[in-house]
């Protein structure tokens, strides 16, 4: 059985054999491909006339490859992939290069930070307790999905732009680029899983529904927050009229669940659920039900509605002592300056006392012509 | 399958996958179910103590 890198080498020794003639002339490389929480190896066949091409990730068909499919079968599989997944040769790559084209669509994407070094020291971001907000330029959706361009500080650079204006570009058009969303949990899973349930029921709708609802809490006290197309959604987050309009409905204490980098969800603080459960619990879902490449992080997090800040809620007590500290030292800035005031008045004071003493005081119309002289 | 779009700088194509969101918010709704079970429990049990 061959290694990986073995296996890597003869896909891309052999993968024109199994394709038409066409892509005889084709360029096949194979590069490492930083992705959320994870580094994928993608295959690239680009013909000569195109600066367009799919990538097809390996890490996968390796898998296939050690539970015995023959190697053969894996080649005619990427073949056929490539040949489906064939795109436009026209692409227009000053889309993403002109930055007067891009700037409307550049929108903000919000991961985790843990286990993203290597992507982030690639990518201009901005830090959120331990979340990281990326950009990307998105350049619309078809059947296959939703296609963006990841920026790079390359990219940044090229357009001579900063982070911190970046940042700002991507929030004002969070709203347009991919409308936040803030629904109840009960809602989400009847979006979901209702129109199967009927089906199951045999179309009984109202057996559907009492079978839902069996599956609900007792009272309505999860939400979740996304975006429309239900992708990235976590950048929500960074909706500010989101955020207050979660406030008014729900009170100013929540928790927010990261489920995934797609959505995230709010629960009440007082709906009686301890800090320390709701934790084990997202670590456990993490573990088992969220795949490497959606997963946001491991830890709880609370919402500041005075800075608009996401924080981690296992350091709120941290954090609040910080922020008392700060205010602490500025009041106490402003009592050194106050006093420094008082302390420079008192020698004024004490210096003209000593002057009338002395009976060195000034010639009042001395004082007086300098005075003219200045309004003059 | 893992399969995207790419152009030189690293544009991507991501869909939607309905079953991994599903296995994700299902298993969030049976955790929080039973922790709002637990606190609703632990409620009744502080009630009856103080009574």
């Amino acid at each position: 059985m061959m290694n990986y890198d073995e296996f890597k080498e003869t896909i891309a020794d052999e993968i024109k054999d199994f394709l038409p003639e066409k892509f005889e002339d084709s360029n096949v490389a194979i590069n490492t491909v930083q992705k959320n929480n994870e580094q994928l190896d993608g295959l690239t066949i680009t013909s000569p006339d195109s600066n367009v091409s799919p990538t097809i990730y390996l890490n996968s068909y390796y898998e296939s490859y050690q539970d015995g499919e023959s190697i053969e079968d894996i080649l005619q599989n990427i073949a056929t992939v490539r040949m489906d997944h064939e795109v436009d040769k026209s692409f227009d790559i000053t889309k993403i290069t002109d930055f007067e084209q891009a700037k409307d669509h550049i929108a903000p994407r919000v991961i985790g930070m843990e286990d993203n070094a290597e992507l982030l020291a690639q990518r201009p971001h901005s830090e959120m307790d331990d979340l990281a907000v990326t950009y990307c330029v998105m350049l619309g959706s078809d059947e296959n999905g939703s296609m963006s361009v990841p920026i790079t500080n390359q990219l940044m650079e090229s357009w001579g732009v900063t982070q911190e204006e970046l940042h700002d570009i991507a929030i004002s058009n969070l709203e347009s680029l991919s409308p936040s969303t803030f629904k109840s949990m009960n809602e989400v899973m009847a979006e979901m899983m209702l129109p199967q349930m009927i089906e199951e029921c045999g179309g009984d709708r109202d057996m559907a529904e009492a079978m839902l609802s069996a599956m609900m809490p007792p009272e309505e006290k999860m939400y979740v927050i996304s975006n429309e197309e239900k992708l990235n959604g976590a950048a929500a987050l960074l909706d500010d009229k989101l955020m207050d309009s979660i406030r008014e409905k729900i009170g100013d204490d929540f928790f927010i669940l990261p489920s995934s980098i797609h959505e995230c969800l709010v629960v009440p603080a007082d709906a009686g659920m301890e800090l320390r459960d709701l934790e084990n619990m997202v670590k456990e879902v993490n573990e088992t039900q969220v795949a490497p490449q959606d997963r946001l992080s491991d830890h709880v997090y609370q919402y500041d509605a005075d800075s608009h800040e996401v924080f981690r809620a296992d350091k709120a007590e941290e954090r609040q002592a910080t922020k008392e500290a700060a205010k602490g030292e500025k009041a106490v800035d402003k009592k050194a300056e106050k006093e420094e005031t008082r302390a420079s008045l008192k020698d004024r004071l004490a210096e003209k006392k000593k002057e009338i003493a002395s009976g060195e005081k000034k010639d009042p119309a001395k004082d007086l012509g300098k005075k003219k002289e200045t309004v003059i | 399958m893992h399969v995207k779009s790419t152009i030189n700088t690293g544009s991507m194509t991501a869909s939607r996958n309905a079953d991994r969101e599903k296995a994700r918010l299902v298993a969030y709704n049976e955790g929080i179910k039973k922790l709002m079970e637990k606190a609703m429990k632990d409620a009744e049990k502080a009630k009856g103590g103080t009574q």
